[in-house]
């Protein structure tokens, strides 16, 4: 093989350049902590990364609507707490009312407070959270409870995610709690007590306290209902929290660096490098031109 | 034999060294000059030949070459300035689509479906009906500098052909000026620096396109590119241009040919970097363009479905957020929000039917269209699709890139052995500078031997 000066310099050059780019390459490796900074550098990877990066963004939309739900279905519950504790004082009041005792007076007094337990649980059939009523099923811009007691709020309850492909009812169900299609129409149980105290009809009355019992049963139903979705909402959280670190994980393996195999590569590569640099120093001096004077 | 003989062998011998001793200090000065081939004298006893010869001559000056290795070396540049050209091009477009920052088409999807799963838990929430708008708007402009970027390098791919044609005739010109020059250097017997210049502009023309080279006696040479179009024979240079009726991003390159017409070339090149940009234009561009489009046309297509079966805060239904889209060509750069709907909030149809302000049926069956699979032809996913073509073009410049890699140094190789053919090595030189030194020591000595022998001769007395 004819060795000539250029031959030797061209090899020396492309040797040296190559030394170079590898190292380059694996310190801005390092530097970034980047394996993949680039689709090219690794198109599998890049396309993975990018999908895991979409399953994060997904997961972390769930929240907003999980926890809303969770304030408005505890709010709910409270209200219902309320109202049930209501439903006890004109029980209360039914009992003692239909006693021999009570005189035509006692009972026009108990009819106004009969009145105003109608009026407050109206109000709480009418809670409102963040603009929305939260008994109106659908229909969640107008008060579900006239001032009658007609029942106006639509049966229709609306869902949202909580996590992918998971659904749950978003508010509670005020056509269950509140109208027949739970039990009884509670509003009209108060009217028929607040009626009753006002004739003074004591076997009505004593009626009344069956029919206030199982508005009772129905308030306390739909409220026992709300803790368990109160429940999923919590255990989706947990699962979308452990979902998003395997997701995290997976992206780093995916296009992360390995920092320590990065750098002891780096070790080799500027070692390689120096060498070749320490080579070419002295291979352009080995011809005839030294031997002779 | 005659004594002046002696004397004349002993002069050309002189000669003869004065030139071997000028052509090896010209390779020597020389060797470094890129593209310079190593020369050697050429030496013969003197004809006609006489009992005891008549000394030495010079017959010519060789220049070193060897015409299979350089024929595989323009086609290794060709090759080689193919990959490089394409693979810029693709590196290029493949860092734009990255989604490594958070602007992309991808994270402008994840956003969209993101929107309309908080308009689910507020259905009638002005805020979250604009966040929808905003989003769509969003989409369209991803995709829409998505599709400009691609047209920009395609139009600046375009501009390189333009540019490497120009360059191509020059280099065309040029190359036969010097065949003209080189015929009448090489009958004298010189023409060395000429046929240096001359190759090194072939190369050039080997690295734009795939060129074959066939030499003749006189040193002239064809030149013959895209596969036996002639660009130079002999004196004549054909000239060669981007069609001007061509459309933009889209230049046809022609050679002139017999009368006026002009031959389409195109389709016949096959190396030089023309060959990779008209590739990367024509191909590599129009298969990422075309899954942009498709992925576009579906996303439009299926949200503004979806949506027109629901109804707005006032009831109506049938409206679309993205403006339609007739065809998938060009949908990319033309997909946009609906004018219909663009300021108009109250018009985002999130309820299934009219009259419940806490309707969102339809923000559910949007935002479900994140998990269904409507992208390319109904198999995948818009994000899953999204990321694939992320991944395509990647790959496309990873393949690309890998072979200019590969032919690089395929390349490096075949010019080291052609650098070994005809280099200079400076240690031949040293020899022969020292050989000849030799040899014109020895040719004076002889010289001297024949004056002294011509001084014995006069100094004879004649009786």
């Amino acid at each position: 093989m004819r060795v000539t000066n250029a031959l030797i310099r061209d090899a020396l050059i492309r040797r040296v350049n190559l030394a170079q780019s590898r190292r380059f390459r694996l310190e801005e490796q390092a530097a970034s902590g980047r394996r993949v900074t680039n689709p090219a550098d690794d198109p599998t990877a890049t396309a993975i990364a990018r999908r895991l990066d979409a399953a994060m963004t997904e997961l972390d939309s769930f929240a907003p609507a999980a926890n809303q739900v969770k304030a408005r279905l505890e709010t709910s519950d409270a209200t219902l707490g309320s109202v049930f504790d209501q439903l006890i004082r004109i029980k209360e009041l039914a009992l003692t009312m239909s006693n021999g005792t009570a005189s035509a007076t006692d009972r026009a007094a108990a009819a106004d407070e009969a009145e105003q337990i109608r009026v407050s649980i109206i109000g709480l059939a009418n809670t409102k959270m963040e603009g929305e009523y939260l008994f109106g099923g659908m229909a969640s811009d107008i008060p579900p409870a006239l001032a009658d007691g007609t029942w106006v709020g639509n049966a229709e309850i609306p869902e949202v995610e909580i996590s992918p492909g998971v659904r749950v009812a978003a508010m509670a169900d005020g056509v269950e709690a509140f109208t027949a299609a739970g039990g009884v129409e509670v509003f009209q149980v108060l009217q028929d007590v607040q009626d009753a105290l006002l004739t003074n009809d004591v076997d009505a009355l004593r009626g009344s306290l069956d029919t206030i019992e199982q508005a009772q049963t129905q308030v306390r139903m739909a409220r026992s209902r709300l803790g368990p979705v109160v429940g999923r909402v919590d255990a989706a959280e947990e699962i979308r929290d452990n979902l998003k670190l395997q997701l995290i994980e997976k992206k780093s393996n995916a296009i992360d660096a390995d920092l320590p195999e990065t750098i002891s590569q780096l070790t080799l590569a500027t070692q390689s490098l120096e060498a070749s640099l320490s080579v070419t120093a002295r291979a352009l001096s080995h011809t005839l031109l030294d031997k002779i004077g | 034999m005659s004594l002046l003989n002696l004397l004349h062998t002993g002069r050309s011998g002189l000669l003869s060294s004065q030139v071997g001793i000028q052509t090896a200090s010209q390779n020597v000065t020389n060797a470094g000059v890129e593209g310079y081939n190593a020369r050697s004298v050429v030496l013969s006893p003197s004809t006609p030949a006489l009992i005891g010869g008549r000394g030495v001559e010079v017959v010519g000056l060789i220049r070193a070459n060897d015409p299979m290795l350089q024929r595989t070396l323009l086609l290794d540049r060709g090759d080689s300035a193919a990959a490089e050209a394409r693979s810029n091009v693709l590196a290029t477009v493949s860092v734009a689509f990255g989604e490594f920052d958070v602007d992309g088409l991808g994270a402008a999807l994840d956003s969209l479906w993101g929107s309309f799963r908080l308009l689910e838990g507020h259905p009638d929430d002005m805020a979250s009906r604009e966040e929808v708008l905003n989003r769509v708007e969003n989409v369209s402009n991803a995709f829409n500098d998505l599709a400009s970027m691609i047209q920009r390098e395609r139009l600046s791919s375009d501009d390189r052909v333009r540019y490497s044609v120009d360059r191509l005739n020059e280099l065309g010109q040029r190359i036969a000026e010097l065949n003209q020059e080189i015929g009448v250097a090489s009958a004298q017997g010189g023409g060395q620096e000429l046929m240096d210049l001359r190759d090194a502009l072939v190369g050039e023309v080997a690295s734009i396109i795939d060129t074959k080279v066939l030499e003749h006696d006189d040193g002239t040479v064809t030149v013959v590119v895209a596969a036996g179009m002639p660009l130079v024979e002999g004196e004549e240079a054909r000239a060669v241009r981007v069609d001007p009726g061509s459309a933009p991003g889209a230049g046809v390159i022609q050679m002139e040919g017999s009368g006026s017409l002009w031959l389409d070339m195109n389709e016949r090149i096959g190396g030089g970097a023309l060959a990779g940009l008209l590739t990367a234009r024509d191909v590599d561009l129009e298969a990422i363009e075309d899954r942009l489009d498709q992925l576009a046309f579906d996303v439009a297509n299926a949200v503004n479905t979806q949506h027109a079966a629901g109804v707005g805060l006032d009831g109506v239904g049938g409206r679309n957020l993205f403006a339609p889209l007739g065809v998938v060509d060009g949908a990319a750069s033309l997909i946009s929000i609906d004018a219909a709907v663009e300021d108009t909030p109250d018009a985002v149809a999130a309820a299934a039917v009219a009259g419940l302000s806490g309707d969102n049926r339809n923000a559910l069956a949007l935002a479900a269209l994140s998990s269904t699979s409507f992208a390319a032809g109904g198999t995948s996913t818009a994000t899953a699709e999204q990321a694939s073509i992320l991944g395509m073009t990647g790959a496309m410049a990873r393949q690309a890139q890998d072979q200019a890699d590969m032919n690089q140094a395929a390349q490096a190789q075949t010019e080291a052995l052609m650098e070994q053919r005809v280099g200079v090595s400076m240690d031949e030189e040293m020899i022969d500078l020292i050989a000849y030194e030799k040899a014109y020591q020895a040719a004076s000595k002889l010289v001297a031997l024949a004056d002294g022998l011509f001084e014995t001769v006069l100094a004879m007395k004649v009786r």
